[in-house]
């Protein structure tokens, strides 16, 4: 798998500034320092990246792979990637914007493996996800997008998880998926093309025509 | 794109790609949409589809990661840690390289003294050594060479 370089991560316009782009910008210093920290080996600086990052890289994961114990072991594949880079690591690079190219790279490597083993997870790991209880309380709805959004082809399912629901800027997810902005838009717009005809019956207004 | 180039079409097609949520559209292509939108109701039919396709996709958030994968991700932090304090000190390659390198002159070194002998030995040499030279001092004669 080619992980793009940090340096290249650091090469992305800012032209488009989303809410949540403008928290990671926000954080990005204090990314650098906590990464120069967990270079040191200061535990907590390493405990405040996870909590800060954990949900976005295993969200991303998710929303790619459409299983949460894999979504969960790419994450954690990620993150000590990131380790291996905290001596190395450049403080004007963004932590969010590295770890959503791992996160997309190492999906794409488990999407395109010849034979997916989902189950062979930790039985430990397992338990703790979704339980029959947990299973009974996601709207029929919610069931319904999910599946929709999971028969969309890869490419434009990682950039809707991107753009849509980890409300990554334009230009950085492009980035992020090594592809121009009028790719991203292409893709964005025949995914939710794709998803309003699919999903219609739950909204008609979903359809129609402008004058 | 400025506010001349923003038409209905664009309009529309940045609708498709980004939604209904301004906010998450690129700068200046907001901007321009924010003051056609403002004008020409007609857009607004576009603008609410897109908003309704949005709430839609909200409805399916993605599983909170566990809490076993945060425990996951900082029980392996330390040897990686470790590795990265030996590759502080030897930043050229794989450290067992100059480690293995170390330990073989290492024990070429303990071999070569033990085969050589303590100290009682090379103080042996040395005087055979001293005397070797006296005896050149001595016994050199300038007739030898000839």
């Amino acid at each position: 798998m080619v992980i793009t370089t940090t340096k290249a991560l650091t090469r992305i316009d800012g032209g488009a500034e989303p809410r949540s782009t403008r928290r990671m910008d926000q954080g990005a210093a204090a990314d650098g320092e906590l990464m120069r920290r967990a270079a040191a080996g200061d535990d907590d600086a390493m405990r405040v990246l996870v909590e800060r990052h954990v949900a976005r890289a295993a969200g991303l994961a998710y929303r790619m792979l459409g299983n949460p114990t894999s979504a969960e072991d790419v994450a954690q594949e990620a993150f000590l990637r990131l380790w291996k880079q905290a001596g190395r690591w450049r403080p004007e690079a963004r932590v969010g914007t590295w770890l959503y190219t791992v996160v997309h790279n190492l999906c794409l490597d488990e999407l395109r493996r010849p034979m997916r083993h989902v189950g062979e997870l930790d039985p430990e790991l397992a338990d703790s996800r979704e339980t029959p209880y947990a299973a009974r309380q996601r709207s029929e709805v919610a069931a319904l997008v999910e599946t929709e959004l999971q028969a969309l082809p890869e490419r434009q399912r990682a950039a809707l998880a991107l753009v849509h629901y980890e409300q990554v800027a334009a230009a950085e997810a492009a980035a992020i998926m090594a592809i121009s902005i009028e790719a991203l838009e292409s893709l964005l717009a025949r995914g939710r093309r794709t998803l309003r005809a699919r999903l219609a019956g739950l909204r008609p207004d979903l359809m129609g025509e402008v004058e | 794109m400025n506010d001349e180039m923003m038409t209905r079409e664009r309009l529309g097609a940045l609708l498709d790609a980004y939604g209904g949520d301004l906010s998450r559209w690129p700068a200046p292509s907001r901007v321009a949409a924010e003051a056609l939108i403002a004008r020409d109701p007609t857009v607004h039919r576009l603008l609410d589809q897109a908003r309704a396709l949005d709430t839609l996709l909200d409805q399916a958030p993605a599983p909170l990661p566990s809490g076993i994968l945060r425990a996951r991700v900082l029980a392996r932090r330390s040897p990686t840690l470790w590795r990265q304090s030996l590759g502080a000190l030897w930043p050229f390659g794989p450290v067992w390289q100059p480690a293995m390198a170390f330990a073989l002159i290492a024990a070429l070194g303990i071999a070569l003294g033990a085969y050589v002998g303590g100290p009682d030995r090379l103080v042996a040499n040395k005087d055979v050594n001293e005397s070797g030279i006296a005896g050149l001092d001595g016994d050199f004669d300038e007739d030898d060479l000839l």
